[in-house]
C-alpha cells in the first residue's frame, strides 16, 4: 500500500514524510516518529474568518455574519448523540480546535489508542449537527470569549492597526465576530458555510508521532467521505497596497503606551526561502543582536517586550514592530531612520551570519515535537509550500539577498502606527 | 529511563545528573540553585536573574552576548526564579541544537556549557573593578518596574496574583517571586553582589543535562567551577504546614474590564511528602483539569456560564485554585455550580467513566514527559526537594494505584478559603489601577 505515498526524506533533519492525495480529495501528510510515545493529528479546512463573502459553483455571493467560521468550529464538536470532547476524554486524548483568518483546524494528541482518537476526529468533523437550540446555547460561551479578548489592550492595538492599513479586507474584523454579529447566526447559515468549505477537496490532514502511515491511510479509506467537488470563490476586496491612515490611537487603562507599527506591501506570494530570509533580516536589523535594539534600550524607548513580527495571509503582507514605549512616535521615527540607514549601508555581514546560523538551528529544533511537525506540514498542504526548502535556504542564503528583500519589504512612506494610551481622566 | 541516568557529586551539595537521550534534535543544560525563601531577598534575587541573563565578563554588551548565542546555532539561555514550598529555586539554563545536527561536526554542547558557566560564575565588571555594571542595573531596574506595572494588562494573571496575595498573606505562597516595586530602590550593585555570593555559597545545587551530548566535558567544567567556589550549603526548610481559615473570605476589586475573573482558593491538608498528593492531583484533574473535567462539562458546556473554568492543585502547598471568566451577574450561579461539582466528587458520586477519563489524562501526561528534552529536565529539577527521585514511569504506577475513595477523600478535605473577583468598574469610567503591585 505504501506505493500510494510520495515519500520524502530530508537529509538535514533526518525526517521522512509520507504525502498523498486521498481519492476523496483530502491532501495528507504523515511524519512517523516511532521512538516517542505521543501522536498528534490535525484535520483542517481552508476556511477562516476572512471567507465571509463567497459563492459556490458560480452561484450568487453570500455575505455571512462575522465570526461564523469560529462559531461553526465550536458547534461541530457537538454530534447528535454525544459530544466529541466526552468521547476523547474516555480514552485520555487531549483535543482542541482553532479558527484563524484563513483556516479552521481540529486536532488531538494522545499517547495511546490513536486509532480510536483518529476515528472520533474524522467522524465529528464530517458529521455536522446544528439545531436552533444548540446554536443558541453557544452564544453565552462565545460572548464570554469575545469579552475576554476585548479586555486585552493588545487586541485593540492590533485591530486598530489593521483598520488603519486595510480599507475593506476582512482582516479588519475580529475572528470571533461581535456579540451583535453572532446573534444573527442560524443553523441554516452554519450548514451553508459547512457545505461550501468542509468539502474534502478543500481539506487537509496532517499526522505526526507514533503512527504507522499505512494504518493511517487505511483508516482514511474507511472513514473519509466523498463529496462532489465544487468550485468555491471567496471574495476578497481589491486592495491597492497603500495604507489608509498613518496614525491611529485609542484610550485604555494601560500603565505605559502600547504601540504597533506596520509596514505594508501590496500582497504577493513569498517563497519559503524568502519567508526564512525575511525572519533573519528582521532579527538582524531590529532584534536583540542588533545595535539598534541596544541603542533604543539605552535611550529608554523600548523594553524587553519589543518584538518585530510579520502578518502574511491571502491579501495581507505586513511587517510589524510592537512593544511598550513612553514615546511611540519617537520609536517610530527611529525605526524609519534605521530603515533608511540599512538601505544605504546594508546589513552587517557578521550579524547576518549569526542569524543565519541561528535560523538553521531554530528550524532543526522545530522537527522535535509531533505537535509542531504536524502543524508545519498542515501549513504546507494548505499553502502548497515545502517547509524543508526554508531549512535548506538557511544553509546557503547570502547577505546580498537579504539586503534586496529588506529594501522591498520596508517602505517608510507606506506605514501606520497604532497606539493605545492611558485616557486623560485616568 | 533509569539505565540512561548518570549521577555524580561534584562538590559539597552539588549533584550532577545526566540523562542521555538521542531521540531529539535539541539538548539542554540547567543549573538549579535551591535555598530557603526569605521575603527580604526576593526582589534582589529576581533582579539577579535578569542581570545574569543580560551580560557577563566575556560579553559585557547585551548584543554581543546575543550574537554569541546566535553563532552557536541559536542556543538560548534563560534564567528564572520560583518559589517551591518554603524554598526558592533559581535556574540558569541553556538549550541548544544537538551536536548531531550541527554542520561540519562542530561540537556546540561544550561551548554552550562554557557559556553557561561564564554567565553564572563571571558576571560583568564595572569600570571600578567591582561586580556588575551600573548601566546594566539601570536597564534591568527599568524593565522590572515596567514588568511589574504592566502585570495588570493580563487580567487572568493579575487576578491570580491578587488572589494569592490576599489569601496567602504572610505565607510563602503569598510571596511574589518576581519581586516588589517598593523594594526596587534597594537593589544596588552591592546588594546584587551579596545575593550572588550568598546563592553560590549557601545553595544546594542540581545540574541536569539532557541530550545526545557527551556529558563528561560538561561535568568537568562545573566540577572545576564549584570546587573553586566557597561552599557552605545551608539546610533547606520542610514544606509549609496546613493552615485552616475560620471563614470564607470574599473580595471584589474593580477595574476597567468587561469580563469578571473569578478565582476560588481552596486549602487541602495534603502537602508533600504526604502519600495522598497523587490522589489530590487526580481529584483536581477530574474536577477541572481539561475538557473532560466536571467543571468544563457542567459550568461551561451545560450552563454556558463561561469560556473557561479550570482547577489546579499544587502538591508543595496543598492549595487548589478554580479559575473562570464570567459575567458578573452569573456569580452566584457559577459559585454554586462549582461547589456542587466538588461535592459530587467528595460524595464519591462521580461515574466510573469520569474517573477513568481523569486517570487516562493523568497517565498521558506522564507518558508525554519522556517525549521532550525540556520536560525531562523539568521533571528532575522539580523533584529535587522531594528527597527522592522517581522516573515518570514510576510516578505513573503510583497514579494507577489511586482509588475512587482516595479521590473522594481528597475532595472532602478541600476547604474553600477565599473567593476573589476582578470585576468591571461600576461607574462606567476607567478607574484607577491599584497602586504598587508585584508579580
Amino acid at each position: 500500500m505504501t506505493d500510494r505515498f510520495t515519500v520524502f526524506h530530508d537529509e538535514l533533519t533526518q525526517e521522512t514524510v509520507y504525502y498523498t492525495t486521498h481519492p476523496t480529495g483530502v491532501k495528507i501528510a504523515i511524519c512517523p516518529k516511532p521512538y516517542i510515545k505521543s501522536a498528534y493529528a490535525v484535520f483542517g479546512t481552508k476556511y477562516g474568518s476572512i471567507d465571509n463573502d463567497f459563492s459556490v459553483d458560480g452561484g450568487e455571493f453570500t455575505r455571512v455574519p462575522d465570526g461564523i467560521a469560529h462559531y461553526l468550529e465550536h458547534k461541530l464538536f457537538e454530534n447528535e448523540d454525544c459530544e466529541a470532547f466526552e468521547q476523547y476524554a474516555q480514552i485520555g486524548a487531549c483535543a482542541n480546535a482553532y479558527t484563524g483568518f484563513d483556516r479552521t483546524c481540529y486536532l488531538f494528541s494522545c499517547t495511546r489508542e490513536f486509532d480510536h482518537a483518529f476515528r472520533i476526529l474524522l467522524d465529528f468533523v464530517q458529521n455536522p449537527f446544528f439545531t436552533e437550540e444548540t446554536v443558541r446555547k453557544e452564544q453565552g460561551i462565545i460572548a464570554q470569549e469575545i469579552d475576554m479578548y476585548r479586555d486585552n489592550p493588545g487586541w485593540h492595538l492590533y485591530y486598530n492597526l489593521m483598520k488603519a492599513m486595510y480599507r475593506d479586507h476582512p482582516i479588519r474584523t475580529d475572528i470571533a465576530g461581535t456579540a451583535e454579529s453572532i446573534s444573527q447566526i442560524t443553523p441554516e447559515l452554519l450548514y451553508r458555510c459547512y457545505d461550501a468549505f468542509y468539502n474534502p477537496n478543500n481539506m487537509v490532514l496532517s499526522v505526526a508521532g507514533n503512527v504507522n502511515p499505512d494504518r493511517v491511510l487505511e483508516l482514511c479509506d474507511e472513514l473519509l467521505k466523498s463529496k462532489p467537488q465544487h468550485e468555491i470563490v471567496s471574495r476578497c476586496p481589491e486592495d491597492d497596497g497603500s495604507v489608509i491612515q498613518t496614525f491611529t490611537e485609542c484610550e485604555y487603562d494601560v500603565p505605559m503606551p502600547l504601540f504597533q507599527i506596520g509596514f505594508k506591501k501590496k500582497y504577493r506570494r513569498l517563497t519559503e526561502r524568502e519567508r526564512v530570509l525575511l525572519g533573519i533580516v528582521r532579527a538582524a536589523v531590529f532584534g536583540p543582536v542588533s545595535d539598534f535594539y541596544s541603542r533604543m534600550m539605552n535611550k529608554k524607548l523600548i523594553g524587553t517586550d519589543f518584538a518585530p513580527g510579520f502578518i502574511y495571509l491571502r491579501g495581507v503582507l505586513v511587517s510589524t514592530f510592537q512593544g511598550m514605549s513612553r514615546s511611540p512616535e519617537a520609536i517610530r521615527d527611529e525605526i524609519f531612520e534605521e530603515i533608511e540607514r540599512v538601505k544605504r549601508e546594508g546589513i552587517s555581514p557578521r550579524v547576518f551570519e549569526c542569524l543565519r546560523r541561528s535560523s538553521y538551528g531554530g528550524q532543526i529544533i522545530m522537527y522535535n515535537n509531533p505537535d509542531d511537525i504536524a502543524e508545519i506540514l498542515l501549513g504546507d498542504l494548505m499553502n502548497g509550500t515545502n517547509v524543508f526548502e526554508g531549512l535548506r535556504a538557511a544553509t546557503e542564503i547570502t547577505v546580498d539577498e537579504g539586503n534586496q528583500l529588506f529594501s522591498e519589504m520596508f517602505d517608510i512612506s507606506n506605514s501606520s502606527l497604532s497606539v493605545v494610551r492611558r485616557g486623560k481622566e485616568a | 529511563m533509569e539505565n540512561k541516568l548518570y549521577v555524580s557529586t561534584l562538590a559539597e551539595g552539588v549533584t550532577f545528573r545526566a540523562v542521555r537521550e538521542t531521540r531529539f534534535k535539541n539538548a539542554c543544560i540547567g543549573v538549579h540553585f535551591f535555598f530557603p525563601l526569605q521575603r527580604e531577598y526576593v526582589t534582589v534575587n529576581a533582579l539577579l536573574t535578569s542581570m545574569l541573563r543580560r551580560s557577563c565578563a566575556r560579553y559585557p554588551e547585551y548584543n554581543e552576548l546575543r550574537r554569541a548565542h546566535a553563532m552557536l546555532y541559536g542556543a538560548e539561555s534563560d534564567t528564572s526564579v520560583s518559589i517551591i514550598g518554603n524554598c526558592q529555586m533559581l535556574s540558569v539554563e541553556i538549550e541548544m541544537t544537538d551536536d548531531r545536527f550541527i554542520p561540519d561536526g562542530e561540537c556546540v554542547s561544550g561551548e554552550c556549557a562554557e557559556l553557561l558557566s561564564e554567565l553564572i560564575f563571571r558576571p560583568a565588571v564595572g569600570d571600578d573593578g567591582r561586580l556588575f555594571r551600573q548601566e546594566d542595573l539601570d536597564v534591568v531596574l527599568r524593565n522590572a518596574e515596567e514588568r511589574i506595572q504592566s502585570l495588570v494588562l493580563d487580567k487572568e494573571a493579575y487576578a491570580s496574583h491578587r488572589c494569592y496575595e490576599i489569601m496567602c498573606e504572610g505565607e510563602a505562597a503569598g510571596v511574589a517571586p518576581g519581586g516588589y516595586l517598593e523594594d526596587l530602590p534597594g537593589v544596588t550593585r552591592e546588594a546584587l553582589a551579596q545575593a550572588w555570593q550568598r546563592i553560590l555559597t549557601t545553595s544546594s545545587v542540581e545540574i541536569i543535562t539532557v541530550g545526545g551530548m557527551d556529558h563528561a566535558p560538561v561535568e568537568r567544567i562545573f566540577k572545576k567551577e564549584f570546587n573553586a567556589t566557597e561552599r557552605h550549603p545551608v539546610s533547606l526548610p520542610g514544606r509549609p504546614g496546613y493552615k485552616e481559615s475560620p471563614e470564607v473570605r470574599t473580595v471584589t476589586e474593580r477595574i476597567d474590564v468587561k469580563q469578571s475573573k473569578m478565582i476560588m482558593g481552596y486549602r487541602l491538608p495534603v502537602i508533600e511528602p504526604d502519600d495522598r498528593t497523587m490522589a489530590a492531583r487526580l481529584m483536581s484533574l477530574m474536577f477541572g483539569g481539561g475538557t473532560s473535567s466536571l467543571l468544563f462539562r457542567n459550568v461551561r458546556e451545560k450552563l454556558s456560564l463561561c469560556y473557561y473554568c479550570s482547577s489546579s492543585y499544587g502538591r508543595s502547598t496543598g492549595l487548589m485554585f478554580v479559575r473562570s471568566g464570567i459575567d458578573e451577574t452569573n456569580y452566584d450561579k457559577a459559585v454554586e455550580e462549582i461547589k456542587k461539582q466538588l461535592a459530587v466528587i467528595a460524595g464519591n458520586e462521580f461515574t466510573d467513566d469520569e474517573f477513568n477519563a481523569a486517570r487516562l489524562t493523568a497517565l498521558s501526561a506522564f507518558d508525554n514527559i519522556g517525549d521532550s528534552v525540556s520536560s525531562i529536565a523539568e521533571w528532575y529539577a522539580n523533584q529535587y526537594l522531594d528527597g527522592c527521585v522517581r522516573t515518570p514511569e514510576q510516578a505513573a504506577e503510583r497514579m494507577k494505584a489511586v482509588t475512587r475513595s482516595q479521590v473522594a477523600e481528597c475532595a472532602s478535605l478541600a476547604k474553600l478559603d477565599t473567593v476573589y473577583m476582578l470585576s468591571p468598574d461600576r461607574t462606567e469610567q476607567s478607574g484607577d489601577l491599584p497602586e504598587g503591585g508585584a508579580i
